[in-house]
């Protein structure tokens, strides 16, 4: 049951542009998506309203059994913050923390964890991803790669169930994407992680690739 | 991590207009606080000037034009609201003046006068120390001049009466002094108050409140060959009843030599208080003003940071307790510096500053310095409140910011 469902899901901009168009798809549990589409085909629109940051115009979207489009503000926080991950192209990492604070940005909504916990925990994750040696460094004194994967680290902060990545090697070099893939492929191994991206290199990571085409997703499993 | 560190750690992303923002707080502030606190400094003044019961009485000077000193005296006494009427013993009015700063064979010299107002044969003054009088009624006191009195022992630069005149009030200083027939004597005078760099006694201070009327009896006093000074104490039932009875003496023709009023000087005060709660109104207003603009264009510069928190997770209500620490944080280093530099500019510096840059050598008492803790609580309170209000204005532009927005440029 922890499977995303989305149904008719549609996004119009200004009631012109139809970024996503009656999307109808099911999301498996620890299945590697890797959704691939040009330019401005509503990648990121779709990623958007699966990570609740965007309301959708049209559609439900089904998680965990509860339709979370219905759900309201604090709810789609506390939605964000115990179930979802993220991963930007451009890291989104806080410029004034250190890569270990910016780890458990996220953990400090957690009442239940005490400080201590917290930071133990912040810096197991960054030993997963192979930056406990640059915990105490700020996102400047860190490469694109180690950016990307201190963010990945504080996706999973809270160990949600969902990571969603947006072109998560956009900025980065070839040796890198393939760091950044294999790491999220390893971790579809107990969570549903969706990847946005050009790359057709992900095609040798994903477990599902899906095209998109005009706001429409089209692939494998698709209904 | 705290909400502080989080805070800080925010603010720090856009330092230009955290520092813009502390700037004009505490700007506004300094101003909130030199005016109000010159007004209390005034206020208190007068209320102490009022205070004083001994300034029911009121000095007269028999004018022969008056006719016989028995019908002056008679007339005198009967005035409404005069109690009593009796004659003044001399009083011994003096003052301690900085010379500053005097070159004597290159060196620098401090020298403080002990000047005396009125220099006739009872008046006995004696050199302690220092250069014998070259005019009547003045010595010249080095300042190591330490007569029979305590706290002069300890008179440094800093110490100096003018300049912490009030701590010296009320207390009584004894002076030997020589007279004009080399007679050795002692006196003592009171200090009551500090006007104009002057310690004086609570006649003097009133005299020199009302230069005008010092002049006009000298006149009197020196054009007059057969003139002999006779004043007379007339004390007043109450306070407030002095201006009746200076009207009265001068229907009578008698001169009043000092009027006690302070009517010129309580009206300015309360003229002060009621400038200086209207101008901080406007200070304040227009700084909220400035603020509000301020923290709305930071909430905009923010829109990412405030975003990218919502894609964490943080509800609208944390992030707003976030940006509430930042702006308390910023109110506290306004009101911290303004009050940190005001007293800088209004303790150590200001007398270097008056010297070095104005050549100014005497502070008047208007800008004699105190801290009124009400005044620097209520800048405190400003200093917060002002952010706050400004923030909470600007919430309904914090409160459109949508998550997605973590994606959108700049
Ligand atoms: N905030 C927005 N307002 C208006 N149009 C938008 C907005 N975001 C995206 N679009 C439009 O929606 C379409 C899909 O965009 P997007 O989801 O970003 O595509 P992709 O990520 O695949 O490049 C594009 O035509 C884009 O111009
Ligand atoms: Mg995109």
């Amino acid at each position: 049951m922890t499977m995303i469902e989305i149904k008719d899901l549609t996004k119009q901009y200004a009631k012109k542009v139809t970024a996503v168009d009656h999307v109808t798809a099911v999301f498996k549990d620890k299945t590697f998506y890797g959704i691939m589409g040009r330019s401005g085909s509503g990648k990121s629109t779709l990623l958007q309203l699966l990570g609740t940051l965007a309301a959708p115009t049209e559609g439900t979207i089904v998680a965990g059994g509860e339709d979370i489009t219905r759900l309201k503000p604090n709810a789609l926080a506390d939605f964000r913050q115990k179930q979802i991950g993220f991963v930007f192209q451009d890291f989104q990492l806080h410029p004034y923390l250190t890569a270990l604070q910016n780890v458990m940005l996220p953990m400090q909504l957690n009442a239940g964890i005490s400080r201590r916990e917290q930071k133990e925990k912040a810096m197991e994750l960054l030993r997963k991803v192979s930056l406990e040696h640059r915990a105490d460094h700020y996102p400047k004194q860190l490469s694109g790669g180690e950016q990307q994967r201190a963010a990945i680290a504080r996706a999973l902060a809270n160990d949600p169930r969902y990571i969603l990545a947006d072109e998560p090697t956009g900025n980065l070099d070839v040796q890198n994407e393939q760091r950044i893939f294999s790491l999220l492929k390893e971790l579809s191994g107990n969570k549903t992680v969706i990847a946005v991206t050009h790359n057709p290199v992900i095609s040798q990571y994903a477990g599902v690739v899906l095209h998109m085409q005009d706001g429409r997703l089209q692939g494998e499993g698709m209904v | 991590m705290s909400l502080f560190r989080l805070s800080l750690a925010n603010m720090r992303c856009n330092k230009g207009k955290t520092a813009v923002n502390i700037l004009i707080i505490a700007l506004a502030l300094i101003l909130f606080l030199v005016v109000n606190n010159l007004a209390a400094a005034l206020a208190q003044y007068v209320n102490g000037m009022k205070a004083l019961p001994k300034y029911r009485t009121l000095q007269v000077t028999y004018n022969r034009g008056f006719g016989s000193r028995e019908t002056f005296e008679g007339t005198l006494k009967g005035m409404s609201h005069v109690k009593q009427v009796r004659q003044a013993a001399s009083p011994l009015i003096g003052m301690i003046q900085d010379s500053a700063q005097k070159i004597t064979d290159g060196a620098y010299e401090d020298y403080y006068y002990l000047t005396f107002q009125e220099f006739h044969p009872d008046v006995k003054i004696d050199l302690i120390s220092g250069e014998y009088p070259k005019h009547p009624g003045e010595v010249v006191i080095p300042l190591n001049f330490q007569p029979y009195y305590d706290s002069y022992m300890s008179l440094t630069k800093e110490k100096i009466p003018y300049l912490n005149g009030k701590d010296f009030i009320g207390d009584t200083i004894t002076f030997s002094f020589r007279d004009v027939q080399e007679n050795w004597h002692q006196d003592k005078v009171t200090v009551v108050g500090v006007y104009d760099s002057v310690k004086v006694l609570e006649e003097a201070s009133t005299a020199y409140l009302y230069q005008e009327d010092f002049i006009r009896l000298s006149k009197i006093r020196f054009e007059d060959p057969n003139y002999q000074p006779t004043d007379y104490e007339v004390v007043v039932d109450e306070y407030q009843n002095i201006p009746a009875v200076e009207k009265q003496m001068e229907n009578y023709g008698a001169i009043p030599s000092r009027k006690t009023s302070l009517g010129g000087i309580g009206d300015f005060a309360f003229l002060m208080s009621g400038a200086s709660a209207a101008l901080s109104a406007v200070v304040i207003a227009f700084t909220l003003l400035i603020v509000c603009y301020l923290i709305s264009s930071l909430i905009g510069k923010r829109k990412k940071l405030v975003a990218l928190f919502q894609t964490l997770g943080y509800r609208n209500a944390k992030i707003f307790r976030m940006l509430l620490s930042e702006v308390l944080l910023i109110g506290l280093a306004g009101t911290l510096a303004a009050n940190l530099l005001t007293a800088l500019l209004f303790g150590p510096l200001w007398e270097p500053i008056l010297t070095r840059f104005f050549s100014v050598y005497f502070l008047p008492l208007a800008i004699q310095w105190d801290y009124y803790w009400r005044t620097v609580l209520i800048s405190a309170a400003a200093g917060c409140l002002i952010p706050l209000c400004a923030l909470l204005f600007c919430y309904p532009k914090l409160a459109k910011i949508r998550p997605a927005e973590v994606l959108s440029d700049g």
